[in-house]
C-alpha cells in the first residue's frame, strides 16, 4: 500500500519532466541571428533563409539548430576569389567561435553567390536577450590577391594560401591537359580521386593547455624527422613533442629563415606513423606568436601548448611510433605566401598522406558529378 | 572537504536519513573525526532528551489551561453567532483534485526554480574545452555547452569531408557543397 503511494507520487515529477523535454519550437529570424556587414564591405546581403531551423528544449538545456542560406552580392569592381565569415554564439564558452570560408571562387562584380552556415548550439535554456548567433565579415580576397576585412581570424593568410594552391593545382591539371589531352587529364583526375579515397584517415581530438585525457603508457619525448623541400624559404632544424600512448602534446620545432626576406608566419605539417608503419596526417603546427618576425638567416621556434589525441575506426587508439614534419606554409612580412609545389610533394610521397587542396577537391568533384567536358570548361575559365 | 550540514548530522544521529543520504554521510564520517564527534554529541543529546521533556508542571500546565479556555470561549462565541453542527473530520484522499493541483503546482515551481536558478559553469578560456570531429560536423564543448559547425551540404559519400587539425587549437572540415559546387571550409576555434 505504502509503496503504491510512493509509486504514484513518483509518476508526477516524471510526467512533468517529460513535458519539459518535448518542447520544440521554430526559430524567430529576428532573435535568432544577426548578420553585420560593414557599410563599405565589397559584399552585400541579398537574402537570408532560415529553412528548417528550430530550437528544442532538453531538460534545462536548449538545442538550437540553425541552417542559414545566405545570398551575397559582389558590390566591388573586382573579382572575388574567397570570403570568410566569422560566426560567434552569444555568451558561449569563452574563446569558442567558428568561421565559414568559401575559397576557390571567381565571382564577377555585381554577381551573387551563396554561402551556407549550418550550426548547432547546446546552451542553458535560461539565456535570453540578443540574437543567438552573430555573423560578421572577417575578410574578402580578390583575384588580384588584394584583401578587405578586419582579418581577426588571419583570413587574409588562409584565403591567400588557398588561392595560391588553387592556382598551382589548376596549372597542374592544365599542363596535364596540354601534354596528354583529355585521356591524360581523365587518368590524372582518377588517380587523384583514388588517392582521396585511400588516404588513411585519423580522428584527432584537440584540447588546449596540457593533456586532454588519461593516456595509457608513460610520457616520452619524441623527436621529429624532417622532410626538406629544396625551394622552401624556411628550413626545419629540430623539433620534438611529448608522446604518451595515443596522445601527443606541446610540439616545439626550431626553424631557420633561409630566404632573403623576413618571415612573419610558419606552419609545419605534422605526419605521425603508428606501430604498423602506417602514416597519417596528424595536423599542422602553426607559429603561436602573432608578432613573429624572423629576419633572413635567423632561427625561431614554432610551439603550441596543445594536446592531440589520435584514434581511428570509431575510437580505436593510434599509438604514435614516429613523427615527421615539413614546412607547409610560410608568410613573408610583405604579405606574400609560399606553399610547397606539387613536384616536392610528389617526391616526398606526401600526396598519399596529405588531403588535396580545396581546388583539387572541387575540380575532381566536378569531374565526378558532371564529367570531363565540364572539368575542361572549368579549367578554361581561368 | 565539504562537511554535511548540522541538520544532516542530527538526522543521521536519529537514524532519520534516507538511504542515499545515510550512505553518503557514513562515507564522510569514516574519514572525518570532527563530524563523527558531532554525531556522538547529537546521540548523547537524544539520550538525554526524555529527561528534558519533563518540564515543570507549573508553567506549562498554566499555559495549557489558558489555551483550553480560549478555545472553549471561541467555540461558545461561535454558538452564539449561529448553530454549529459538529462535523466528523473529513478524510481527504491523497489523490483528490486539490491534492493533485497542489502537487502539480509544487513540481512546476520546483522545475521552474531548477531551470531558472541552476548556476551556469563558465570555464576560463581554453580550459577544459575539447574540439573534435563528429559524424556531422566539428564540435566544441565545455562547461555544459557546445557549438557545432555542421557540414549539412556535403554529399553522403564517406570521403566527402576532409578534416584537418591545427595544434593552435582549431579544426577544419572541408567539403564541396553538393548543391552549389563551391568548396566550404568550416573552422572552429578553441582558443
Amino acid at each position: 500500500m505504502r509503496s503504491s503511494v510512493w509509486f504514484r507520487l513518483a509518476i508526477l515529477p516524471v510526467a512533468g519532466m517529460a513535458g519539459l523535454l518535448a518542447q520544440e519550437m521554430p526559430l524567430d529570424p529576428q532573435s535568432s541571428f544577426n548578420i553585420n556587414l560593414p557599410s563599405d564591405a565589397p559584399v552585400a546581403l541579398r537574402s537570408a533563409n532560415l529553412g528548417e531551423s528550430r530550437a528544442t528544449a532538453r531538460g534545462s538545456a536548449m538545442v538550437v539548430d540553425l541552417h542559414m542560406a545566405l545570398s551575397l552580392q559582389n558590390t566591388s569592381n573586382k573579382r572575388i576569389a574567397g570570403i570568410t565569415l566569422l560566426v560567434t554564439a552569444q555568451e558561449f564558452v569563452p574563446g569558442g567561435r567558428g568561421s565559414v570560408a568559401t575559397p576557390s571562387l571567381s565571382v564577377a562584380p555585381g554577381a551573387t553567390f551563396p554561402v551556407r552556415i549550418d550550426l548547432r548550439l547546446l546552451r542553458p535554456a535560461q539565456m535570453t536577450g540578443g540574437p543567438l548567433v552573430n555573423v560578421t565579415l572577417d575578410g574578402v580576397l580578390f583575384q588580384d590577391l588584394s584583401f578587405y576585412g578586419p582579418n581577426r581570424l588571419d583570413s587574409r593568410r588562409s584565403l591567400t594560401a588557398w588561392e595560391i594552391e588553387a592556382q598551382r593545382d589548376r596549372q597542374h591539371f592544365k599542363s596535364v591537359l596540354a601534354a596528354t589531352g583529355a585521356p591524360g587529364l581523365r587518368q590524372e583526375v582518377l588517380t587523384s580521386l583514388a588517392m582521396q579515397a585511400e588516404r588513411p584517415r585519423l580522428d584527432v581530438a584537440v584540447s588546449r593547455g596540457g593533456r586532454s585525457v588519461t593516456s595509457a603508457g608513460q610520457e616520452r619525448v619524441e623527436r621529429f624527422a624532417f622532410l626538406q623541400f629544396p625551394d622552401s624559404p624556411v628550413a626545419p632544424v629540430e623539433g620534438w613533442a611529448q608522446i604518451a600512448g595515443n596522445e601527443a602534446r606541446a610540439p616545439r620545432i626550431e626553424v631557420r629563415n633561409r630566404s632573403t626576406q623576413p618571415v612573419k608566419y610558419v606552419e609545419i605539417g605534422w605526419v605521425v606513423k603508428d606501430r604498423s608503419g602506417k602514416q597519417f596526417m596528424a595536423g599542422s603546427v602553426p607559429a603561436s606568436d602573432p608578432d613573429l618576425y624572423l629576419p633572413p638567416g635567423r632561427t625561431g621556434r614554432v610551439l603550441q601548448d596543445t594536446a592531440l589525441r589520435f584514434s581511428r575506426n570509431g575510437g580505436q587508439p593510434v599509438y604514435v611510433q614516429a613523427m615527421t614534419g615539413f614546412v607547409s606554409q610560410v608568410e613573408f612580412a610583405n604579405g606574400t605566401v609560399w606553399v610547397p609545389n606539387r613536384r616536392d610533394l610528389t617526391n616526398a610521397q606526401l600526396l598519399q598522406v596529405l588531403a588535396p587542396s580545396p581546388e583539387e577537391q572541387r575540380l575532381t568533384e566536378l569531374y565526378r558529378k558532371k564529367g570531363l567536358d565540364a572539368l575542361v570548361a572549368e579549367l578554361n575559365r581561368f | 572537504m565539504t562537511h554535511p550540514s548540522d541538520a544532516t548530522l542530527a538526522l543521521y544521529a536519529g537514524q532519520d536519513l534516507g538511504f542515499l543520504a545515510r550512505w553518503r554521510t557514513e562515507r564522510h564520517l569514516a574519514a572525518c573525526d570532527r563530524c563523527r564527534q558531532e554525531v556522538e554529541t547529537y546521540s548523547d543529546l537524544r539520550a538525554d532528551l526524555p529527561e528534558l521533556m519533563d518540564f515543570p508542571d507549573t508553567g506549562w500546565g498554566r499555559l495549557a489551561a489558558e489555551m483550553k479556555a480560549n478555545i472553549r470561549l471561541g467555540l461558545a462565541a461561535g454558538e452564539c453567532v449561529g448553530s454549529l453542527q459538529p462535523e466528523e473530520p473529513r478524510r481527504v484522499p491523497l489523490f483528490s483534485t486539490r491534492a493533485l493541483v497542489a502537487c502539480a503546482s509544487i513540481i512546476a515551481l520546483l522545475s521552474a526554480g531548477v531551470l531558472l536558478e541552476r548556476p551556469i559553469p563558465q570555464p576560463k578560456a581554453g580550459e577544459g574545452i575539447t574540439l573534435e570531429a563528429t559524424a556531422n560536423g566539428i564540435q566544441l564543448k565545455g562547461g555544459g555547452q557546445s557549438l557545432s559547425l555542421l557540414h549539412g551540404g556535403a554529399s553522403p559519400n564517406a570521403n566527402a569531408v576532409t578534416f584537418s587539425v591545427s595544434a593552435q587549437g582549431s579544426m577544419r572540415a572541408r567539403y564541396v557543397d553538393s548543391d552549389t559546387g563551391y568548396v566550404t571550409i568550416n573552422n572552429v576555434y578553441a582558443q
